[in-house]
């Protein structure tokens, strides 16, 4: 603190005892952070509710001497933000508080987390506090921050008392990051808000920061007062993008051959403890496409160790504008490794009232697909060497055929379907085409009834030559036989 | 899977890394091919479709392959407490993103196409004294 005139003298800390004695409840202030800056007067609430000075100083004592503020984090869910994690950095902070005689100013702050990130302009990076959260409710109840979407926390040590004060003002600045170097500056840089705050009830505190919302998920999170549990994290196939994985569903028959009978993007992480073992397994990804008629269910195993112990949940998201149906939360029973159902009965979930097909079409309008997201925290960690291998095993189950089809090398894993007894446990064909592929995000799927080789005419000559030429086949499609929608159409 | 050494050894050295051992019959030598926009092919005597040409290669026709990057961080001289690592592919997308410590050499698996090269591999840390250590990383 920097104290312009003479500091408070203690006897002011006998009038602690008569203000803690009643009950408070958080508060939502008038002024927000907007485009990354904020002037926020303490003594003015939502709506214009005045709030004495006195009950800011009741707030600070509750607090131990500080005043902490609840702050919803509001990022749009570009790059490596997303709704369940997003974030930005604090550059500067600046509390002053005016009473009859003096000014105090207050530049001492922090918040549960930090990164080492680098300012526009610079390449040079520094520890700055951050903000994390997630969209969505916080789940505060009992408290007029019922309902909100309340996420972090940023205390402000103040060792003046505040009943006398005239003003009580908060200047915030979050930082403008260097954006061009990727994350983590991309995650933490401002893009969006507005950020709302709110002055905090010691209760409120311990919740929100225990929930600690959007910190699992967030790049380089280095915690302020204890060692950080997830180091570091590895991706697959990175922060950003997705694998996009295609299936011939008429298995063991190459059919049309078009990889379009079902359609998913999926990305995996493992978060990393601080000797580089995998303690937590997140994944996200949406449905893309629906080709053919049968009806599916899809997977995706991540093979374990024997004997390891995991648990986690796993949600399923509806689509905007899909009536029927909300946000889905179930446990994943990792028993036997990690095998989670992620997509159940693709032809009902995932239908264009227009068409027999999503998606497939040359002239089909877009249809929105689900997406879904699980969190695992394995019990002991796993070093990576013991890890199972990207791009893992994205799988599905035919229910029209009770065969499971799964990418080339890997087997049949379903005790109740019938690849085993009928011996199709092998899922490539006798010239060795596969019946699953994954590609890069970007890739461009083929229109319905359109032969992959059709499609991608350099196809062919890479099989030929033995994957040594035309390396970037899947990159140059026929315009025609290919479909029209991109990332942008699908991503939401 | 494919080994990539990496030394922390001088700022701003560009390696170009040779792969060996492990990924079979892969070359990731990139050609920069202009998106072809024909009508599609009907003559079946020129076909591309796969169904009409089956081959005895059997080969993998897989996209993605994966690679085992091995940094050695001892000779990584710093001021700061923390120690960052990032790797990125070619298009800033990130690989790796995170705190290590306690480690002298850092293998981190990755599952990436023949386009993500030239990775970029940074160490850095808390402090701005510490200038962040860049290396590009090449397949070959």
């Amino acid at each position: 603190m920097i104290n312009l005139f003479f500091r408070c003298t203690l006897t002011t800390y006998l009038l602690l005892g008569a203000f803690s004695t009643q009950a408070i409840e958080s508060t939502l202030l008038k002024h927000t952070i907007s485009k990354g800056t904020g002037d926020i007067n303490l003594l003015l609430g939502q709506g214009n509710k005045t709030i004495s000075p006195i009950t800011l100083e009741t707030f600070r004592v509750e607090n131990n001497g500080q005043l902490i503020l609840g702050v919803d984090v509001n990022e749009a869910s570009s790059g490596s933000e997303k709704a369940n994690s997003q974030g930005v950095a604090i550059a500067h902070l600046t509390l002053r508080v005016t009473t009859r005689e003096n000014t105090y100013i207050f530049e001492e702050y922090s918040t549960k987390t930090r990164s080492s990130l680098a300012s526009n302009g610079s390449t040079s990076r520094q520890f700055y506090y951050t903000l994390l959260g997630r969209t969505g409710s916080n789940n505060i109840t009992g408290s007029k921050l019922n309902g909100t979407s309340f996420d972090d926390t940023l205390t402000i040590p103040v060792d003046i008392v505040l009943s006398d004060a005239l003003s009580i003002e908060l200047n915030i600045q979050l930082l403008d990051t260097n954006v061009s170097l990727g994350d983590p500056e991309e995650f933490y840089d401002y893009s969006a808000g507005f950020e709302d705050l709110a002055l905090l009830a010691a209760s409120d505190v311990q919740f929100l920061d225990t929930q600690a919302a959007g910190r699992e998920e967030a790049p380089l999170v280095v915690l302020s007062n204890t060692p950080t549990a997830v180091a570091s994290r590895v991706y697959y196939p990175s922060s950003t993008s997705y694998y996009m994985v295609g299936y011939e569903d008429q298995y063991p028959d190459l059919g049309d051959y078009d990889f379009n009978d079902l359609v998913v993007a999926y990305r995996v992480s493992f978060g990393l403890n601080d000797a580089l073992q995998v303690i937590t397994i997140n994944s996200e990804g949406y449905l893309i496409a629906r080709g053919g008629s049968y009806d599916h269910s899809w997977h995706l195993r991540i093979a374990l160790p024997e004997g390891s112990q995991a648990n986690g949940t796993y949600q399923l998201y509806v689509p905007p504008g899909v009536t029927s149906g909300s946000e889905l939360v179930q446990y994943i029973d990792t028993s036997s490794g990690i095998d989670v159902t992620l997509f159940n009965n693709t032809t009902s979930l995932f239908y264009d009232p227009a068409s027999s097909f999503t998606n497939t079409l040359w002239d089909s309008e877009h249809i929105l697909g689900h997406k879904f997201s699980f969190e695992i925290t394995l019990s002991n960690p796993i070093t990576l060497e013991q890890m199972d291998t990207a791009p893992f095993d994205p799988y599905l189950y035919v229910y029209d055929t009770n065969l499971e089809i799964h990418l080339e090398g890997k087997s049949p894993v379903m005790s109740e379907s019938d690849n085993v007894s009928q011996g199709l446990t092998s899922f490539v064909d006798n010239n060795g085409y596969p019946f699953a592929l994954v590609f890069p995000e970007d890739w461009r799927f083929p229109n319905e009834y359109v032969d992959i080789g059709q499609a991608y005419p350099k196809l062919l000559e890479f099989i030929q030559s033995n994957r040594q030429s035309q390396t970037d086949w899947y990159n140059n499609g026929v315009a025609s036989g290919v479909s029209k929608f991109r990332k942008a159409d699908w991503a939401w | 899977m494919k080994k990539l050494k990496l030394f922390m050894l001088t700022p701003a050295l560009l390696l170009i890394i040779n792969c060996g051992g492990g990924s079979e019959n892969s070359s990731v030598a990139v050609a920069e091919s202009p998106t072809i926009n024909t009508p599609l092919l009907t003559n079946t005597d020129k076909t591309t479709l796969l169904k009409d040409n089956p081959t005895s290669v059997v080969t993998a026709i897989k996209v993605f392959d994966n690679f085992s990057l091995e940094i050695s961080m001892i000779e990584v001289d710093m001021e700061g407490e923390f120690r960052f690592l990032k790797i990125m592919d070619t298009h800033k997308q990130s690989l790796f993103l995170g705190q290590v410590v306690h480690q002298d050499t850092i293998n981190v698996p990755l599952n990436i196409v023949a386009e993500s090269f030239p990775l970029t591999v940074e160490v850095f840390s808390e402090l701005k004294i510490d200038e962040t250590i860049s290396y590009e990383v090449i397949y070959d």
